[in-house]
C-alpha cells in the first residue's frame, strides 16, 4: 500500500483511525478505465444456457456513504459524506505494461488488528507441539490392541497434519520463521509445507529435544516409556499422553487470547478457535474411551 | 488436492483457503481431516458412478474475480454490484474479513451483511440496485434479520467492539469486546445507530428472529454460538467446561433474547434452553458425541451448539442444524423451546441451516462439509455429502427421503458446498433457490421428496485457477419477485427466473404475486396467494405437465378461465368461475393428480369470491 506523504491520519472518536489513502483500484490492471465516476457493472445476458456478455467491467465502487455506528446509545459517526467527489489517478506501468488505475478512497482500515508477536509465537509453537503429536501417533501400528485406537491414532494424524501445513503457510506468506521439524516428521512435509501421504509402518526414532516445558508436551523420556509399552498398556498410556497433550494445545489456545494482541487477526482468529474446539472434541471422545478401558 | 492446502497455491491464498471458521465454524476441523490426506476413501465408493452431464456449461468456466466466464439456465443476471471500496482488500480479495454474508429485506431495501458490517441497498428498481449506505461495523459474519425499524446482527470474533470500532479488543479480558447481538435503529436508514448490544458467551454465529403471535410486546431472538468461549470473568457465567465437569456450561445450549418492542435498547437474555438433552437422564448432552457412523461413514460433528434455527411461527415448530444433529423444536412458548424430534446422518458432516416447505410437512438440511471454505463439490466428492437432506415432516416426525447436491462437478480451487436458500413461492409447488459458495445458485424442485429435480442455475468460473480464493455465494434469496444473491468477493447479485418447460410463465407470475413486507430467510412466513387468474393457470401448467389431467379436461378449463377473464359483468364472471370449479370437482376423482385438481378448484373458488367483493 502506498500512503502519500501529504496525507494526514484523522482520528475519529479516538478510535477508529480514518486515513485519506490511496490503493490500487479492482481486479487486473485496467488500461484506459473509463472517466470518473468509476462506472456500474452492466451485464447483457446471453440466450438461455450461454453465457452473460460484461458490457461494462465496473469495480468496486465507493459507497455513497459510509457510517461507523457507535456503543450502544451512542451517536454514528458519518465517515463519508456521498457528497465528497472521488479522484481517480491513473499510474503508468512498466514499458509494454497496462496502466493502473487508482481511486482515492475517503475510507481506509488503517489501525485495523494485524498479527501480533504473540500470533507469531502461537503458530511456531504449535507446530512443534503437532509434531509431537506425530510422534505418538507414528508410535501405534503393531503396539495398539484395539482398531478403536489406531482409527483414532489416523484422525489425529491427518488432523494434526493438515493443520502443521496450515500453520508453515501462514508464517511463510509473513515471512516468520518456520520452526524445524523433528528430523522424523519434517520428510512428511514438502517444502511449502503441504502434507504428503502420512508414514505409516515402523516407528521412526523421536526426536530428542526436550520441549516438555511447553504445555501438554512429552518428555523424550515418556515418549521412550510409551514405545516401550504394548497391548492394552499401550492403549491406555497412550490415551493418557494424547488427552495430555491436546490440553496442552488448548492451554496455548487460552494463552493465545490472554497474549496482548493476541488473536485479533480475523485468520488468527478462526484457526485458534478450531484448534481449540477440535482438541476439546478429541479429548471428549479420548476420555471416553479411557474410561471404558479400565 | 492432497491436503486442504493446495501445494501449488501461494501461501495467502492457501491460508484463505484453509481458514477454518469462517463460515461456519466447527465443520471444518473434522473436514480437514477427512479431505486432508486420506479423505478419498469413503468418496471412492461413491465416485464410480458420474453424477453429472458432460455437458453441462458449468464445466469448464473460465477463471477471474469480476471477468470469470459464467454459466446460466432458465435464469438471467439481471444486475452485478462489486462491494463498496471500504469492504474490499483489492489485494486479496478473497479475504474473509470483508466477505459478504447474509441477506435481510424489508420493503424496498436489501441489507447485505458483511464481516465487517453491512450495506443497505435500495431495490425499488431490482435490475438497478442503488448502495444507499455502507456501515462498518467488523466482527463477522455479520449475519443480519430485520424487523420494522430493527436490525440485528451476529457478532462472534474476539476483535468485535461495542463501539463498532476497527481497531480490535486485545487481550483476554476486554471489556470494550463485543460478541453477541448488535441491535440497530434503522429509522433513519442512512444513519443506522446502535441501539443495544447483547453480549453472549460464545457470540452469535447466526441468530433468528421469532415473532409470537400470542405476543405483541416482544420480539424473540435464538442466538447459535459456535465459537469459543470467553472467560467468566469478562462476562458472568461464561464456562467452556464439559457437561460433567461444569453441569452450567456455555456449551450445549442456545440463548434466547428477548426484546420489548417498545424498549428495545432493554433487550436481554431470558433462557438458555439445553435443546440437545436426554429427556430420560436429563444429561445436557444428550444427542450426537461426535466421530463417524461406521466404516466408510462421515464424521459428524458432536451436538454441542446450533449453527441455525429455522421457525415458522404459523405451524409453531422451528428445525435446528445442530453440529451433529437435525433437530424439530416446538417454539409454541418462545422462551422454553422444547426438542420433538432428532434425527442424524451418517453422510452429515456438520448440520448447518434448515428450510420448510410452505406446509410444512417437509423440511431441508444442509451439510456444510468443509465448512464453506474447501471444494466439496469436486468429482469424485461423493453426491450425498456435502449436500441437502430431504424429510417428510408428519405427525412431528422427520422421514429421510432423498439428498439433493448440486448436479454440476466444479473445480478444485472453487470453494463449493451446500448452503443458505430460501422457497420460490410457486403455489402448488416446493421449489427453492439455494446458493453453492462457487458451486454457484441452484434452483430445484422438491415436490416429490424423494425425487429433487434442478430447474434452473447460474454459475461462475473459479476466482483462481491455482488456489482456493473464498468466493461464491453466500445466500440467495427469493424476494418479491427477484432473487438476491450475495457473492463473498463479487459483491450483490439480482436475478430473475424465466421461463422454461420446468416452470411456465403462470407459474412464475403466480409466484411474483407474492408480496412481502419484510423478509428473513430463518423467519420463515406462510406463504398465501391472492385470488388470481394466473394461480389458476399455474396449477393448470402443472396438471398439463404431470398429466395430472386429461387433457381435453385442461383445455376445456384454460378456456373457461379465458372466457370469465373477460367478462365484464361481476355475476356472470362469479356464476361462469363457480361452473368451473364446480365441473373440475366432479372430475376430481377421476384425475391421476386429484390433490392438484383440489387446489386447482380452490383458487377457482377464490377468483369466483374476488370477483364479486
Amino acid at each position: 500500500m502506498i500512503l502519500p506523504s501529504f496525507l494526514r491520519p484523522l482520528v475519529w472518536g479516538g478510535l477508529a483511525a480514518v486515513l485519506f489513502m490511496v490503493l490500487p483500484a479492482h481486479g487486473q490492471s485496467q488500461p484506459g478505465a473509463s472517466a470518473d465516476p468509476t462506472p456500474p457493472r452492466v451485464v447483457q445476458p446471453g440466450a438461455p444456457g450461454e453465457p452473460t456478455q460484461v458490457l461494462i467491467r465496473g469495480t468496486a465502487t465507493e459507497a455513497p456513504r459510509v457510517v461507523q455506528p457507535g456503543a450502544p446509545g451512542e451517536a454514528t459517526r458519518v465517515l463519508v459524506d456521498g457528497a465528497e467527489p472521488s479522484v481517480r489517478i491513473v499510474r503508468p506501468g512498466a514499458p509494454g505494461e497496462p496502466s493502473r488505475v487508482h481511486h482515492v478512497r475517503a475510507v481506509q482500515r488503517s489501525g485495523e488488528p494485524t498479527y501480533a508477536a504473540a500470533d507469531v509465537s502461537f503458530m511456531q509453537k504449535m507446530i512443534l507441539h503437532h509434531a509431537q503429536a506425530l510422534q505418538m501417533t507414528a508410535l501405534v501400528g503393531e503396539r495398539a490392541a484395539r482398531d478403536a485406537i489406531r482409527q483414532m491414532a489416523g484422525r489425529i494424524e491427518r488432523s494434526q497434519m493438515d493443520e502443521i501445513a496450515t500453520m508453515m503457510n501462514w508464517l511463510e506468506e509473513r515471512d516468520e520463521a518456520i520452526p524445524a521439524l523433528p528430523p522424523d516428521v519434517a520428510p512428511r512435509f514438502d517444502e511449502t509445507g503441504t502434507a504428503e501421504s502420512p508414514a505409516h509402518g515402523e516407528h521412526a526414532s523421536h526426536e530428542r529435544h526436550d520441549h516438555s516445558d511447553m504445555a501438554g508436551m512429552l518428555s523424550p523420556e515418556e515418549l521412550d516409556e510409551l514405545a516401550a509399552t504394548s497391548g492394552e498398556a499401550f492403549d491406555r498410556l497412550f490415551l493418557e499422553s494424547m488427552i495430555y497433550h491436546h490440553r496442552g494445545a488448548i492451554t496455548m489456545v487460552d494463552a493465545l487470547f490472554r497474549a496482548p494482541d493476541g488473536g485479533q487477526e480475523t485468520d488468527i482468529f478462526m484457526f485458534a478457535s478450531h484448534v481449540e474446539s477440535d482438541q476439546q472434541v478429541e479429548i471428549r471422545r479420548m476420555e471416553r474411551m479411557l474410561q471404558s478401558y479400565r | 488436492m492432497t491436503a486442504p492446502c493446495s501445494s501449488t497455491a501461494p501461501a495467502r491464498a492457501v491460508w484463505a483457503g484453509v481458514l477454518i471458521m469462517m463460515l461456519s465454524l466447527l465443520a471444518v476441523p473434522s473436514v480437514i481431516a477427512q479431505n486432508g490426506i486420506t479423505s478419498g476413501n469413503a468418496a471412492a465408493a461413491d465416485a464410480g458412478e458420474q453424477w453429472w452431464s458432460p455437458t453441462d456449461p458449468r464445466i469448464g468456466l473460465s477463471p477471474g474475480w469480476y471477468d470469470a466466464g459464467d454459466a446460466a439456465h432458465n435464469m438471467t443476471l439481471l444486475s452485478s454490484q462489486p462491494r463498496p471500496d471500504v469492504f474490499v482488500d483489492p489485494d486479496n480479495p478473497g479475504d474473509l474479513n470483508y466477505a459478504n454474508s447474509d441477506i435481510a429485506f424489508r420493503g424496498t431495501y436489501a441489507i447485505v451483511g458483511n464481516f465487517y458490517g453491512f450495506m443497505i441497498y435500495d431495490i425499488a428498481t431490482p435490475a438497478q440496485p442503488r448502495l444507499e449506505v455502507a456501515v462498518v461495523c467488523p466482527g463477522g459474519q455479520g449475519d443480519v434479520s430485520i424487523h420494522g425499524d430493527l436490525l440485528f446482527m451476529s457478532v462472534e470474533q474476539t476483535r468485535g467492539r461495542l463501539d463498532c470500532g476497527i481497531v480490535g479488543a486485545p487481550g483476554e479480558v476486554n471489556q470494550e469486546r463485543f460478541r453477541g447481538v448488535r441491535i440497530f435503529d434503522l429509522s433513519d436508514l442512512t444513519t443506522p445507530k446502535q441501539i443495544a448490544a447483547v453480549q453472549t458467551c460464545r457470540g452469535s454465529h447466526t441468530h433468528t428472529l421469532l415473532k409470537d403471535p400470542d405476543d405483541d410486546e416482544n420480539l424473540y431472538v435464538y442466538v447459535s454460538g459456535t465459537s469459543i468461549v470467553r472467560p467468566g470473568e469478562e462476562l458472568e457465567g461464561c464456562s467452556a467446561a464439559s457437561p460433567e465437569e461444569d453441569p452450567e456450561t456455555s456449551l450445549f445450549r442456545i440463548e434466547v433474547i428477548q426484546v420489548p418492542l417498545d424498549a428495545p435498547e432493554e433487550a436481554r437474555v431470558v433462557s438458555e434452553p439445553r435443546i440437545f438433552a436426554d429427556p430420560e437422564t436429563g444429561e445436557i448432552d444428550g444427542l450426537w458425541s461426535g466421530g463417524d457412523h461406521g466404516e466408510g461413514t462421515q464424521r459428524s460433528r458432536p451436538t454441542n451448539q446450533c449453527h441455525d434455527i429455522t421457525v415458522y411461527p404459523e405451524i409453531g415448530r422451528a428445525v435446528g442444524a445442530c453440529s451433529g444433529n437435525g433437530i424439530l423444536l416446538d417454539i409454541t412458548d418462545p422462551v422454553n423451546p422444547v426438542r420433538i424430534d432428532e434425527v442424524r446422518d451418517e453422510n452429515f458432516a456438520y448440520w448447518h441451516s434448515a428450510t420448510f416447505n410452505n406446509d410444512g410437512t417437509k423440511a431441508i438440511f444442509t451439510d456444510e462439509w468443509g465448512g464453506g471454505v474447501q471444494p466439496r463439490c469436486r468429482r469424485d466428492d461423493p453426491p450425498t455429502w456435502g449436500a441437502n437432506a430431504i424429510f417428510t415432516l408428519e405427525d412431528d416426525e422427520l422421514t429421510q427421503e432423498a439428498y439433493y447436491k448440486l448436479p454440476a462437478p466444479q473445480t478444485s480451487t472453487e470453494n463449493c458446498v451446500a448452503h443458505n436458500g430460501s422457497l420460490v413461492p410457486v403455489p402448488g409447488r416446493d421449489i427453492k433457490v439455494q446458493a453453492w459458495y462457487q458451486g454457484g445458485v441452484s434452483v430445484f424442485d422438491f415436490t416429490d421428496p424423494s425425487n429433487p429435480q434442478e430447474i434452473a442455475f447460474f454459475d461462475r468460473g473459479p476466482m483462481s485457477p491455482e488456489e482456493v480464493q473464498v468466493a461464491g455465494y453466500w445466500s440467495t434469496y427469493w424476494y418479491n419477485g427477484h432473487i438476491y444473491g450475495t457473492e463473498i468477493a463479487r459483491g450483490f447479485d439480482v436475478f430473475e427466473l424465466t421461463p422454461s418447460e420446468h416452470l411456465s410463465e403462470n407459474e412464475l407470475a403466480a409466484a411474483r404475486l407474492v408480496s412481502l413486507d419484510a423478509f428473513n430467510a430463518q423467519e420463515q412466513p406462510r406463504i398465501e396467494w391472492p385470488a388470481a387468474y394466473v394461480v389458476a393457470r399455474a396449477y393448470l401448467d402443472q396438471l398439463a405437465r404431470t398429466n395430472g389431467l386429461a387433457a381435453d379436461r385442461i383445455a376445456a378449463a384454460r378456456t373457461a378461465l379465458d372466457e370469465a377473464e373477460a367478462l365484464s359483468d361481476p355475476a356472470a364472471e362469479r356464476d361462469a368461475l363457480t361452473q368451473l370449479a364446480d365441473a373440475l370437482a366432479d372430475a376430481q376423482d377421476a384425475a391421476a393428480d386429484a390433490e392438484r385438481v383440489g387446489q386447482l378448484v380452490e383458487s377457482v373458488q377464490d377468483l369466483a369470491a374476488a370477483s364479486v367483493e
